[in-house]
């Protein structure tokens, strides 16, 4: 690999990174200041989201580089399976949150923990990407679904965040090198947005409901 | 050794014989309940299917200890290490053992945990064979199953989870014991958890 692409991959995937971690940043705070227990499980899905895209741009940077990735595996598992099961678990517990199908909640966790230990003896790629598109795909699509109908920004972006990936990993081969990192940022933009609550203020906002606020304050000032 | 299968018989026809009172008694409850008010009891449902599941493994014992029936060896196996029919009796029991407990201390989310984590321990014992899931099942929801039961029986004050809490104790300690030890115990809790389900066990008069 050229230096040329070498540096271009570094700077693509450093930003990448940064850009996480801001928006890992921006969730902590957001947490810090609401104490919102559906926001704290938000925010464990961007913490794994986010570790799984910083050890991914690590594992890139390194592929850039060297030409070859040295993978960490725990037994025949990938490191970056087992973040990937923890978050799909999430995906499927936040669609069965929206189903308030509560006595179903721990079946995305024990599916997951059982698919981990089935990975520590037996490779099995196949099941596993049957599996997280079975998990992400309808969560996804309910999340944004629900996102649109309660005017919420952050879990819209997080529905189309996810879909985006899966759409993003059919591009994961070096033809498609430029369609990859761009849309891996229109990815991470759509995130940003709605963690920093751009979503909130700009798409979903309800003028209806803000006039009525507008008109009894201004009423409220000139009865007094 | 000629004795000891004597008292195994004994043993294992009293628990038969107490936990299908139990069974009928619950059922026939249940089945009132529902004709008259149309409310379907699923505490009492986990229960019966726990009772259920553990005459069935005692009627397994029976077979092979009093009758002899030699294809009987194979469903009980040398020990509950052993991945055999009467283990996951055993786990059946305790699966809804516990989900009893999680459902009558209100733990909503918790109620199907046992039931999932027991069809994937039985997906991985019997059909990929590379740990024996089963085992373990048993001593860890064994355990908290009882630690729910005696909350529930203390916390709510209520009198069912209370003996069927002090019953499955009993049953525990009687594992760790020797022969005599273990049948004795055996027996007190099962006697025990029919006094229970009887309603003659009332602790808490308001319970």
């Amino acid at each position: 690999m050229g230096n040329a692409t070498v540096i271009y991959v570094a700077v693509l995937e450093s930003l990448h990174m940064l850009l996480l971690l801001y928006i890992l940043y921006c969730k902590i705070k957001k947490f810090i200041k609401e104490k919102n227990l559906l926001d704290f499980s938000f925010l464990l899905v961007v913490v794994l989201t986010a570790c799984l895209g910083v050890y991914n741009a690590y594992l890139n940077c390194l592929f850039a580089s060297r030409g070859h990735i040295e993978r960490v595996y725990i037994g025949n598992i990938e490191i970056s399976w087992i973040m990937g099961f923890l978050c799909s678990a999430l995906y499927f517990w936040f669609l069965l949150n929206l189903l308030k199908a509560k006595r179903w909640y721990s079946l995305p966790f024990v599916a997951s923990f059982y698919l981990i230990i089935y990975g520590y003896f037996t490779p099995a790629p196949l099941l596993f990407q049957i599996y997280i598109a079975v998990t992400f795909i309808p969560g996804s699509i309910a999340l944004i679904v629900d996102a649109i109908k309660r005017k919420h920004g952050v879990s819209f972006s997080i529905g189309v965040s996810v879909v985006l990936f899966l759409f993003t990993e059919a591009f994961i081969s070096p033809q498609f090198f430029v369609l990859y990192y761009s849309l891996e940022y229109v990815l991470l933009i759509v995130l940003l947005l709605g963690v920093t609550g751009w979503w909130d203020r700009n798409v979903f906002y309800d003028r209806e409901y803000a006039n009525k606020i507008k008109n009894t304050w201004i009423a409220h000032r000139i009865g007094s | 050794m000629e004795t000891e299968a004597l008292w195994l018989t004994i043993r294992s026809g009293i628990s038969l014989l107490a936990l299908g009172t139990m069974v009928g008694f619950m059922v026939a409850r249940n089945v009132r309940q529902y004709q008259d008010a149309k409310i379907w009891n699923w505490a009492r449902f986990f229960m019966i299917m726990s009772f259920f599941a553990s005459a069935l493994s005692h009627i397994i014992l029976i077979g092979y200890h009093s009758l002899g029936i030699d294809g009987f060896e194979s469903l009980i196996g040398t020990s509950i290490t052993e991945p055999t029919v009467n283990t996951i009796l055993i786990t059946t029991t305790i699966c809804f053992s516990s989900m009893f407990a999680a459902y009558i201390n209100g733990w909503d989310s918790l109620v199907l945990l046992p039931l999932f984590i027991q069809i994937g321990a039985l997906i991985f014992t019997f059909l990929i064979g590379t740990i024996n899931f089963e085992y373990y099942y048993i001593m860890v929801f064994g355990v908290l199953s009882i630690i729910a039961l005696w909350e529930a029986g203390i916390r709510l004050k209520d009198n069912m989870a209370m003996g069927i809490g002090i019953m499955s104790t009993l049953q525990l300690i009687a594992s760790f014991g020797g022969f005599y030890f273990q049948t004795a115990l055996s027996l007190i809790g099962i006697t025990f958890g029919a006094i229970t389900i009887m309603g003659l066990f009332r602790p808490y008069k308001e319970g």
